[in-house]
Parts: structure tokens; C-alpha cells; sequence
């Protein structure tokens, strides 16, 4: 990866160093300059063993976090960054037709238009003395169905005439393999390629049927050497001999990742194909190998590129997009996991500055008297960075470990559903180690500067006496000054978001407001729990607003996915407020309700009365709780809802079934072709067909005034009437759905779009979308001209008139009728045509899909049951939602953790109670009960809250009119039970069993040794 | 009958009025570099309605003693009887019982729990108990009121001072009308004023209440308002006294009885 955030990795990194070498460079300080302050802080390290084991544990966990997120985006940058370099493997650039001098060359071209033979020599001559150029070649692509007879010889010709009797031998068919022709020059010019025995291939020993495959294809069709291959070309049938297997590139039919493919000699291609003297393109192999090539491409293209350009070829850097490609799909995960991983990172700190509280709680009384024997504040300060470094050099390390092996179990769970399209091989590189400990530590190393600061700051009477700190007028005075603070940062960050527009500051500054006046209140006399209880209900509200009242209010604001963090974060820590400001009225129904069952009140008096004497320490912790909670349950919410509403029968506009024909074996009449074929026609009640026109050499421009790709589909009557296409947007003059599919099926110059394609959809990552002017994604507007630029590098204008409900997701792109694709694409063959198929009640379509597919073989038909496709998707983003939500359950861990910190330290705080409650009569499990129900006490809130607060801000995204518009409307809103009631079980418990395993421990010691320890 | 098999040595404490009866036990605390034997053999009894101290210099074994005897900690060597009943056959449930119905415990650091208020103090022995939490608080309450802390009942122990939180650790060891109270160190941390006041307390409700009192001092002066001294060294009881023309005296001819040295090793 080499961005993060848009920051590269490198200075990440240097500037990381940077401040770990600060943090390192002061310990260093305190231990040459105040080496008995230094040794005071480093030998509490070794001092309870459990318990530093137990905050090692707490410390790493936020340095984890990055780290397995890091390791997380370098394993698919790394995979996806391979697929494309060992893909196109030598080859570096692709030499294309375009005849367009002002624009960048378009790789669709390659599949649309040929170019002559003669390019290669052109090119060659344009790199003749470029250095920077070892290998030009010249390659023709075509797709062709394959069927693998096996090893029994080619069939006679009634046999391959014949796609039942075919079928009958058939060892493994495959309806849409590429099939790439070269010259044995043009293989030798970019290095020649071996077989997977390591024998060199050469096209000019195939004969007339040998070919090679590639591994995909020797998959797919479950072929291996000597096998017989028949393949349709032109509806014709052919065979080929397969004489040896390739690994997985470009020139052996990979076109893209996993495609299988075929490597005949250029001649014979030309020949099946009807295209003698033609090829799709040249392609460049740069000097340096595969992976070396790559960094060469901008100054070879920039050298070709001119020479180029007269003989109408453009120059595609096809190996830099594709590993562009691969960093932008790694920075999209890497974003989410960062994002969501803050939730995680969020408690972790928390974690730290609560251990570091409790260890300066232990240690009050000494530290009063180090303060009472001339100590300045910041030698206590010094004392607990030196200590804290220890721990937190060490768990840097420990985390930075674990989250490299979170990173290859993340990697194993990608490769169940994405390691179809790339191989995924998990991969962390030092840089994202070197930036994840840098990171972790300095975190750690500031949240524990910042604890000891604040501790430092105790009454010297007090601490040596134990009794609680009083509130000192300087105190109250720090308390006025912070609030005004508040207000002022609050009134600014409103104003910032008011110019920007930006939904962060704003949201932030109206939530810090009321807790400032609330300071200010509580400063003259107010009493604090009304007055904080107020501001943090009043922050609630605000924040859980229904989202079309919010803009009511407050108007339009832009916000992005770090939106999900801030909400987060103003949210838990209001309705935390709130809680602790209320705990004794909690906690006194707690205890009643305990009171009602015999046997457990003295503990349940016991539990409650902790929580509610150390406020901080319960508010930290339900905190902790309630903002794992509340994301985790956003995420499942948002994804329940999601599914629902985008993967669900509309999906697919109501089709079960697809069949894809591509041009190389057109089907002149689907309907007849079926029903003269096996295949049972009588349960299929409506066929639709779509035209994909030029499909990838059609592009538009967009609202920027750039040239982006468009995929433009265009429909009969019968897939638009049967679809029953609804639109969330209609231009005006289309006032109703019905209208628009009349002038589909009847105007020349009318298109409608995918939501993704309107002005101001929600943007792709900070990627620029292609978006197009004047389109509004929700409400209605003006035709909206838009100027497109076909395959045959013809300009055309057509106007949008609306756009698709998001409900339909499956539908990409651009729409037209048959009127508007005559007027576009007059006289050329669609790429590939869509047969779209609805069967009757009772009819597998899987069943339809199956046989249309065998029976059309020879038209290299791809059948789809569009039903399993969709329950495909649902479990692809299932799988990676859950992942995802795998990886914040890191932060659930760190709960956990941080009840065990809680409890094990209380029970080494009330050792001595424990042993005077045994001498009172307590029995061994009273004790365990007690801990137990006080840690299920905190733990218990701070999953309700986090759950109640995470569903409704959830229920109000869901049901917010930009969801249900984009949704199609009428959106019953999903809970997602089952991961609550889950998840939540299990943290209660092992957060329970945390608090158990010590109060076990405590309770089992003779009470007498409990009273003598101190 | 186990408290039948007394030795000659404690024999003069029958049934009747022995309470407590210890016979040669031994405490050792391994430290694991060394083993420290704390008591070493000691025969030790109380009758019924006695107030005992136990002095000695400091690491004697005065503590040890008091804890083993209450069984607050387990004994290596030997045999305690509480009313009859043999300590190590009790197990750790039953001994917990007999402590929560049975006995009482004041320590020198009070032991109160921070986190409660003076009268949920008090009441925390009857709720273990399982008395009703209203009968338990108006107990609770009366004891307060017989140390004269009523008004402070609803303080934490934070805003009580050292006299006042020993005097709800005593509320709180006779709140379930114990049979005997463990008092360690009771005066230790407190003024003279408040050490008078406290033994004052304690004496009173011995000779009102027939409190069986088992105490560990330094203080000659409260060893002297006590019908015995049992003197320690070196975890051996090395001697007693029976303070005399003290309130002592006075106590055991209430009780009808005289002790007889008992439980003086050489």
C-alpha cells in the first residue's frame, strides 16, 4: 500500500519514527538524568506479575488493531497488485487503435476495433533505440466455447455436428473461454514462455490443431495434455490438441484474473476468425521483467506515444491501471477496516488511561508521600513514563505480532469468498509492521503521559491519608476555563461546518456546547447531575434526529464514512454521561431487585455500591463497552438493512434467468434456437433481450468534463414492459414510470441511468465517479443532455431521463431502447447480446439455466440463474460484513480485557475487605457473586446503551428518506437479532468470566491472609 | 464427646462454661525460603462470659493466634474447640456460618467497607444471615445507637473519625448477638480518649451482654480492664495475670467463677 488516507505510506512512516525517537529520546532523558525516578517506575514492571501481564495485554491491543488493518490492506494490495503483474507478465503496455489525438487510448478498443498486422513493425520501429523497450508483439484476441473430449482423438464430424451426441462425451465444457493467437517472433520478442514442465512454447510446432490452455482453462474443462478440445467458432465447429498447459497471463487468454484461455499461433486465429492480416493489439514488454517493467511505463509511453499517434494507436500503460486498480480496491478495504478499527483503537485508549488511573489509584498513598518528601509533579509524572514505556515497548511488539497473524486469519477468511477472482496470499510488509509499532506505541505512550499528568496532580494530605480529593476553587476555576473552551471550540466548529459543509465539525461543535454551558452551570451551583443529565440527553436527541427533521433544522451537510466514528463517539459518550450521572438511581433498582432473591442481597448490596463510589472507572468502562457495542451493532443493522433492501428479488428487475451470447457465435433467433433444442420452453413466460453495444469501447462525459467508461445496455420492449422498472428520478415531462418506458421503446435520443451515474450520488471513496450534470438522484429534473462517444469513435448527444431505483442494483450503467441503439450503433453487431428469462411459478430456473447452457454450447451461451447469483452476492457481502465485523470484535477483546483489568485489580484493592467480609460470614461464592454482579452491572449498560443507541441511529439512517428513496421506498426495517443477541451473549459472558477467575482466586485465601495483605 | 478429651492442662474449663479450648497448636508460615513457626504448641481456653487479652511484643504471635482461634486461618498442629465444636472438622462452609451466627470481629484498622454507610456496615452480618433487610436495618440501627452513633448512621466512613469507625466496627460484631467477639488491636489506632471510651464499651457490654471477649493488645491499660492476660513470646504463651481491685474482678464474681491459669507452657 502506498496511501493511506491519501497520505503516503512513506511519510507516514518517517514522521511515526519521528515521534517514537521523541518518546524513546525522553525515557532516555529520565533514565541518564533521574535514574532513581527511573528505577522507581521500571521496577513496578516486574512487581505483580499477572497484573502486568494483564495490562500488556490491554496495551497491545490498539497497536493490533493497525496492525492487522495494515496487514489487512498490504495481503489484497499484495494479491491484487499480483494478480495484474503476473497477469499481464512481461507485458507492460497494450498498442491499441485510436484515432482520437485529444484523448487517452481505451483498452475497450483492443476488443472492438483491429488493427493491421503491420502495427507491429510500426511499433517496433517507434522503439527501435528505446532502451527502456526489450519486447514488441503483436496479439489477436477472440472467445470461443470449449468442450473437452478427452483423450480419445478428435470425434467424428456427426458427432461434432451434433451438441447432444457432444455432450454424451463430453469430459467438461466451458461456454466463454479467450483465446489468444501469436507469432512465434512476437513470443520470442518479449522473453518466450514455458509450460508449467518448463518446456518452451512454441506456436510453430501446433500444426494445424495444436493448441496450449492455461490453467484456468485446464480447471474449467478438467483437460490435461493430449486431451481434444472442440471449440465453436462462427458457429463452426473446431478442435484443438492441447500440447502442454501455461501459467495463468495476458498472451495466454487471461484477459483478466482467473479468465481461462487458450495460445494458438497467430495465423490459425486469423484464419478461424476471419481476420488475416489483423490483430487486437501490440503489446510492449518494458526492460527489467514483470515487476521491474512497471516502473518504466510513464517514460515509454511518453517516448511512443507521438510516433504513435499518426497511425492512429493510442498507447494503454495496461499494467499501471490494473496495479492503480489493485491499490484503489486495498485502500477502499483498508478504509473500512481503519474506519471501523477506530472503534477498537477508541476503547483501547480508554483501556490505557483507565489502567494507568487504577495503577496511579494503587499507588496514591506513595506517591503522596514521594510529593510530601520534595518530589515535583513531574517527577511523577517521569516515574510512570518510564514504567509505562516498558509496557509499552513490549506490547508494541506483542501487537504488532498478534495483528500480523489477525492479518493472515482476516486473509484466510477473504480467500472463502474473493479468492475466486485473485489469489489471495497473505503478505505484510515492514513498512506497515514499522508504521503499526510506531503507531501503537506512540498512542500508548501519549494516552500514558496524558493519565500521569492527570494524576500527578493530587493533594499530598489527602493521598497519604486516602481520602478523596476536595475540590479546590483552582479546580473549579480550571473546570469554568475548560467549559468556556468547550463553547468556543463548539461555536467554531459550527462555523467551520457552516462554510465547509461538512457534517464532522458541525455535528461535533453543536455537541460540545451544551456540555460547556453545562460546565459553566455547575460552576455557579447548579447542581451537576441535573445540569449534566440535560446536556447529554439534549446531545442524544441531537444526534438521534430523524434524518429528514435534522435537515429540516439544520440543513444539508456532507458527510463521509468517518460520519459512522464521530456519531460514535458524541453518542457514547452522552448517553455514558448521562448513565453515571444517574447510576445511584440505577443501581438502587438494581439492588432492590436483588433484595427480592433470597441469599443474594448482601452481595448484590456489594456490587452496587462499588460502580457507583468509582464513578470514573464504571463510566470509562461502560464507555468501553457501549461504543464496541454500538458499532458493532450499527454494522450489523446497516448490513441486515442493506441486503434486504438492495440484494433482494428486484435485483435482477424480477428476470430468474440470464443467457449471454457473445458476437463470435451469434444466435440469430434465441426463441427459435431454444425451442428446437432440448431445452423446455413451456415453463418460460417472458424473454427479454438486451444489446450490449460496443461493449467496453463506449465512454461520456461526464460532469467534470472528462471522458469516462460507460456501459450502455440496450433493451427491447419486452425486457422494459416485463421488468416493471420504477424510477427514484424522472425528468420533467416523464411524469410517471410508464412514461419513460414509452420513450424508451419509442424515442432515439433517451437514456436512463443507474443511481451511481447521477449528479451527487454518493461518491465512490474520494474516487472520481463518473457523474452526469444536471441528473438529480432523488427528485425530479431537466432532461439532462449528455454527450457519448461510441465504440466506433462517433460523438452522439442523448438526454437522461431518469434514474433507476437503487432497488434494481443490478442494473449498471446506461439503458436505451432499441430506437436510441439504432440511432447510436447504426449497423454495427452488439459485443454480446442478454437474454433475459422469466419462468413460471414451480420452474427450477436453475434447472432452465442448465439446459439452455448445454444446448446452446456451441453459441458459447452463458446461462445465469440470476436467483443463486443473488443469494451469491448476499453471502460474498455477508461474508466480508462479517469479517468485518470479526475485526471490530478486536474491540470487544479489549473489553473484555479491560473487565479483567477492572476486576483484578479491585481484588487486589479490597483484599483486605474480602478477608474481613469472609470473617463476617461471607462465603466463598458471596464473594464470587459479588464481583460478578458488580462487573455485570457495568458490563450490562454498556452493552444496552451501545445496543439501543446503535439500533436506533441505525433505525434512522435505515429509514431516512435517502435510504428508502434509493431503496425503492417502502423499507420495513430489520434488526439484526441474531448477531446481538450473539455477540452480546458472548461478551457479557467472557466479560463475566473475566471478573469470576479473580474473585475465584481472591475468595479461596484463608481470610486471615487477606486481612494481612496490604 | 470431642470436648471431653481436654487435657489435664485445660481440664479446669468444663463444658459448662468453656467456650474456647486450644490444645497444642502449632502455625508454621512458609515463605518458602524459610518457615516461620508463628505458634508452637499453645493450649489456650476461655470460659463463657470471660474478657481475655493477649499481649507480647510485637511479632509474637498475638494475631496468629486470634486468627486461628477464630478461624479466620488454618492451624498445622493441634485442636480447637469453639462451643464444642472441633474447628478442623468444620469445613470452610460451616466455619463461615458459625462465624456469621456465632462471633464478632473488630480490627485496628476498622475494616469497614468504604463504599457503605455506617448503618449498611452494621447490617451486613444480618443480611448474610439472611434476616429480613427491614428487620436487619432496625437492628442495625439499636447497635448504633448502643455505641451512640445513631445521628452518624448514614455517614460513610470517610467522614467518621477514628473513634467513631471503631465504634461501628463494634456496632457491627455484636449487631448478630455473637457468642464470642475477636477484637485485634481495638484501641491501636485511636487517641486516649478514645481507647478509654472504647474499652469502656467493651466492658460494659460484657458485664450487661455476658459477651464472651477475646482481645490482642499492647496496651497494659486495656490489659488491665480484662478478667485475664494472657501473656505471648515468641509464639508461646509465656504466662497470665489476673489484674487485680480492676473491673475484672468484678466481672468474675458477676460471673460466679475464677479462673484458673490454664494453658501456661513453660
Amino acid at each position: 500500500m502506498e496511501k493511506l488516507f491519501g497520505v503516503p505510506m512513506q511519510s507516514i512512516m518517517v514522521v511515526l519514527l519521528a515521534m517514537l525517537a521523541i518518546c524513546l529520546l525522553s525515557v532516555a532523558f529520565i533514565a541518564w538524568r533521574r535514574p532513581v525516578i527511573f528505577k522507581l517506575g521500571v521496577r513496578n514492571i516486574p512487581r505483580r506479575k499477572p497484573q502486568t501481564i494483564l495490562i500488556i495485554v490491554g496495551l497491545m491491543l490498539a497497536t493490533l488493531i493497525i496492525s492487522a488493518a495494515l496487514g489487512t490492506g498490504d495481503t489484497l494490495n499484495n494479491s491484487v497488485r499480483s494478480a495484474a503483474v503476473d497477469g499481464f507478465g512481461p507485458l507492460d503496455e497494450l498498442v491499441v487503435f485510436d484515432n482520437n489525438p485529444d484523448e487517452d487510448a481505451n483498452i475497450g478498443q483492443a476488443f472492438l476495433r483491429s488493427i493491421p498486422q503491420e502495427s507491429i513493425q510500426s511499433v517496433r520501429a517507434a522503439a527501435d533505440g528505446n532502451d527502456d523497450v526489450d519486447g514488441v508483439a503483436g496479439v489477436l484476441f477472440s472467445r470461443a466455447p470449449f468442450v473437452n473430449v478427452g483423450s480419445d482423438g478428435v470425434p467424428d464430424p456427426a458427432t461434432l455436428a451434433d451438441i447432444e451426441s457432444l455432450s454424451q462425451i463430453a469430459v467438461g465444457t466451458d461456454p466463454g473461454v479467450n483465446i489468444a493467437g501469436l507469432d512465434q517472433d512476437s513470443i520470442d520478442h518479449i522473453g518466450g514462455v514455458d509450460d508449467l514442465d518448463g518446456n518452451a512454447v512454441n506456436v510453430e510446432n501446433l500444426g494445424d490443431t495444436g493448441i496450449y490452455i492455461n490453467v484456468n482453462a485446464a480447471d474449467d474443462l478438467d483437460a490435461a495434455v493430449g486431451d481434444t478440445l472442440v471449440f465453436f467458432v462462427g458457429n463452426q465447429p473446431q478442435t484443438g490438441v492441447v500440447q502442454g498447459i501455461l501459467p495463468e497471463s495476458v498472451i495466454t487468454g487471461a484477459v483478466s484474473a482467473g479468465d481461462p484461455g487458450v495460445l494458438m499461433g497467430l495465423g490459425r486465429l486469423q484464419a478461424l476468425t476471419g481476420q488475416e492480416g489483423r490483430i487486437s493489439a501490440v503489446a510492449i514488454s518494458n526492460r527489467g521483467g514483470a515487476e521491474g517493467g512497471l516502473a518504466l511505463t510513464d517514460d515509454v509511453v511518453d517516448a511512443l506515444e507521438p510516433t504513435l499517434t499518426g497511425a492512429d494507436l493510442g498507447i494503454v500503460p495496461i499494467k499501471q491501471q490494473s496495479v492503480e486498480a489493485a491499490e484503489f480496491i486495498a485502500n477502499i478495504f483498508v478504509t473500512f477496516f481503519i474506519v471501523f478499527g477506530l472503534f477498537s483503537i477508541g476503547v483501547g485508549i480508554l483501556l490505557i488511561v483507565l489502567i494507568f488511573t487504577m495503577l496511579a489509584a494503587e499507588r496514591r498513598a506513595e506517591m503522596g508521600m514521594e510529593r510530601a518528601v520534595g518530589a515535583q509533579r513531574r517527577q511523577l509524572i517521569q516515574q510512570f513514563l518510564a514504567e509505562g514505556a516498558g509496557y509499552t515497548l513490549i506490547s508494541g511488539l506483542v501487537g504488532t505480532g498478534l495483528g500480523v497473524a489477525a492479518a493472515f486469519g482476516i486473509a484466510q477468511a477473504f480467500k472463502g469468498f474473493i479468492g475466486d477472482a485473485f489469489d489471495i496470499t497473505p503478505y505484510v510488509s515492514a513498512r506497515s509492521l514499522v508504521i503499526a509499532y510506531c503507531l501503537g506505541v506512540v498512542i500508548t505512550f501519549l494516552a500514558v503521559a496524558i493519565s500521569s499528568w492527570r494524576v500527578s496532580r493530587l493533594n499530598i494530605v489527602a493521598a497519604v491519608r486516602d481520602i478523596p480529593d476536595a475540590y479546590t476553587a483552582q479546580r473549579n476555576r480550571r473546570q469554568l476555563v475548560w467549559s468556556i473552551v468547550m463553547i468556543v471550540a463548539g461555536i467554531g466548529l459550527i462555523a467551520l461546518g457552516n462554510s465547509s459543509g461538512f457534517l464532522a465539525p458541525f455535528t461535533i461543535g453543536v455537541t460540545l456546547i451544551p456540555f460547556g454551558i453545562a460546565g459553566i452551570l455547575t460552576y455557579f451551583g447548579a447542581n451537576p447531575r441535573v445540569v449534566l443529565t440535560t446536556a447529554g440527553l439534549l446531545t442524544l436527541v441531537f444526534w438521534l434526529l430523524p434524518d429528514q427533521l435534522f435537515r429540516d433544522i439544520f440543513g444539508d451537510y456532507t458527510g463521509d464514512i468517518d460520519m459512522f466514528f464521530v456519531s460514535g463517539i458524541c453518542i457514547v459518550a452522552a448517553s455514558t454521561l448521562v448513565i453515571v450521572q444517574n447510576l445511584d438511581t440505577i443501581l438502587s433498582l438494581v439492588e432492590r431487585l436483588g433484595g427480592r432473591i433470597k441469599g443474594v442481597l448482601p452481595a448484590t448490596r456489594l456490587a452496587v455500591s462499588y460502580p457507583g463510589a468509582n464513578k470514573g472507572r464504571t463510566g470509562l468502562t461502560i464507555a468501553m463497552f457501549s461504543l464496541i457495542v454500538f458499532s458493532l451493532v450499527m454494522v450489523a443493522t446497516i448490513n441486515d438493512n442493506f441486503s434486504a433492501a438492495f440484494l433482494n428479488d428486484k435485483a435482477y428487475a424480477g428476470w430468474d434467468v440470464e443467457v449471454e451470447v457473445s458476437k463470435e457465435n451469434p444466435v440469430d433467433d434465441f426463441e427459435g434456437a431454444i425451442a428446437s433444442s432440448n431445452v423446455d420452453t413451456s415453463g418460460i413466460e417472458a424473454i427479454g433481450r438486451v444489446d450490449h453495444p460496443n461493449d467496453g469501447g463506449n465512454q461520456f462525459l461526464n460532469k467534470d468534463g472528462e471522458w469516462g467508461n460507460l456501459i450502455v445496455s440496450a433493451g427491447d420492449g419486452t425486457f422494459f414492459d416485463t421488468s416493471d422498472l420504477t424510477f427514484q428520478a424522472r425528468a420533467s415531462g416523464y411524469e410517471s414510470d410508464a412514461a419513460i418506458i414509452e420513450a424508451l421503446k419509442t424515442e432515439s435520443d433517451v437514456m436512463v441511468i443507474n443511481q451511481s451515474l447521477a449528479d451527487g450520488a454518493v461518491a465512490d471513496f474520494g474516487e472520481p465517479v463518473g457523474q452526469i450534470a444536471g441528473t438529480s438522484p432523488d427528485s425530479a429534473f431537466d432532461p439532462a443532455p449528455v454527450e457519448i462517444r461510441t465504440g466506433d469513435d462517433a460523438f452522439h448527444e442523448v438526454r437522461v431521463i431518469g434514474v433507476i431505483d437503487s432497488e434494481f442494483s443490478m442494473l449498471f450503467g446506461g439503458y436505451i431502447g432499441t430506437s436510441t441503439e439504432e440511432a447510436l450503433f447504426t449497423g454495427t453487431e452488439p459485443q454480446a447480446v442478454s437474454y433475459f428469462l422469466q419462468t413460471a411459478e414451480g420452474v427450477d430456473p436453475d434447472q432452465v439455466a442448465k439446459d439452455i447452457e448445454i444446448n446452446l454450447l456451441p453459441f458459447g451461451a452463458v446461462s445465469t440463474d440470476l436467483e443463486q447469483q443473488m443469494q451469491d452476492d448476499q453471502a460474498t457481502q455477508q461474508s466480508f460484513m462479517y469479517v468485518l465485523q470479526g475485526f471490530m470484535g478486536l474491540g470487544l477483546i479489549v473489553g473484555i480485557a479491560a473487565v479483567g483489568v477492572i476486576a483484578f485489580r479491585a481484588v487486589v484493592e479490597r483484599r483486605q475487605q474480602i478477608g474481613m467480609l469472609r470473617a463476617l460470614g461471607f462465603q466463598r461464592a458471596m464473594v464470587q457473586q459479588a464481583f460478578v454482579i458488580e462487573s455485570a452491572i457495568v458490563v450490562i449498560l454498556g452493552v444496552l446503551a451501545g445496543a439501543v443507541f446503535g439500533l436506533i441511529l441505525g433505525y434512522s439512517l435505515m429509514t431516512s428518506d435517502d435510504f428508502t428513496e434509493g431503496a425503492g421506498g417502502d423499507v420495513a426495517f430489520i434488526i439484526p437479532w441474531t448477531t446481538m443477541i450473539v455477540t452480546l451473549s458472548l461478551s457479557v459472558i467472557a466479560a463475566l468470566l473475566m471478573a469470576w477467575l479473580p474473585a475465584r482466586q481472591a475468595s479461596k485465601v484463608m481470610p486471615a491472609e487477606a486481612l494481612r495483605y496490604e | 464427646m470431642a470436648f471431653r478429651k481436654r487435657t489435664e492442662d485445660i481440664s479446669a474449663i468444663d463444658e459448662a462454661d468453656g467456650i474456647i479450648q486450644a490444645q497444642s497448636v502449632v502455625k508454621i508460615y512458609d515463605t518458602g525460603n524459610a518457615k516461620l513457626h508463628a505458634l508452637k504448641g499453645i493450649d489456650f481456653a476461655v470460659r463463657r462470659g470471660e474478657m481475655v487479652a493477649v499481649m507480647g511484643p510485637s511479632g509474637c504471635g498475638k494475631t496468629t493466634l486470634l486468627n486461628c482461634l477464630s478461624g479466620l486461618d488454618d492451624i498445622d498442629e493441634g485442636i480447637i474447640w469453639i462451643e464444642g465444636e472441633n474447628l478442623a472438622t468444620m469445613g470452610d462452609k460451616k466455619r463461615t456460618n458459625y462465624r456469621a451466627r456465632r462471633m464478632g470481629f473488630i480490627f485496628q484498622v476498622y475494616n469497614l467497607l468504604p463504599v457503605l454507610n455506617a448503618v449498611e456496615n452494621v447490617e451486613l452480618p444480618l443480611l448474610v444471615a439472611n434476616i429480613k433487610p427491614s428487620e436487619a436495618r432496625t437492628r442495625a440501627l439499636a447497635a448504633l445507637e448502643t455505641v451512640g452513633l445513631n445521628e452518624w448512621a448514614h455517614h460513610r466512613p470517610a467522614e467518621l473519625s477514628g473513634g467513631q469507625r471503631q465504634r461501628v466496627t463494634i456496632a457491627r460484631s455484636l449487631v448478630n448477638n455473637p457468642a464470642i467477639v475477636w477484637a485485634d488491636e481495638p484501641t491501636g489506632a485511636l487517641d486516649s480518649k478514645s481507647a478509654t471510651d472504647i474499652m469502656n464499651l467493651l466492658r460494659t457490654l460484657n458485664e450487661e451482654r455476658g459477651l464472651t471477649i477475646v482481645l490482642v493488645t499492647h496496651d497494659a491499660g486495656v490489659g488491665e480492664q480484662c478478667h485475664r492476660i494472657v501473656r505471648m513470646q515468641d509464639g508461646s504463651v509465656v504466662g497470665e495475670d489476673f489484674p487485680t481491685g480492676t473491673p475484672s474482678e468484678i466481672a468474675h464474681t458477676a460471673l460466679g467463677t475464677r479462673p484458673e491459669p490454664v494453658g501456661a507452657t513453660a
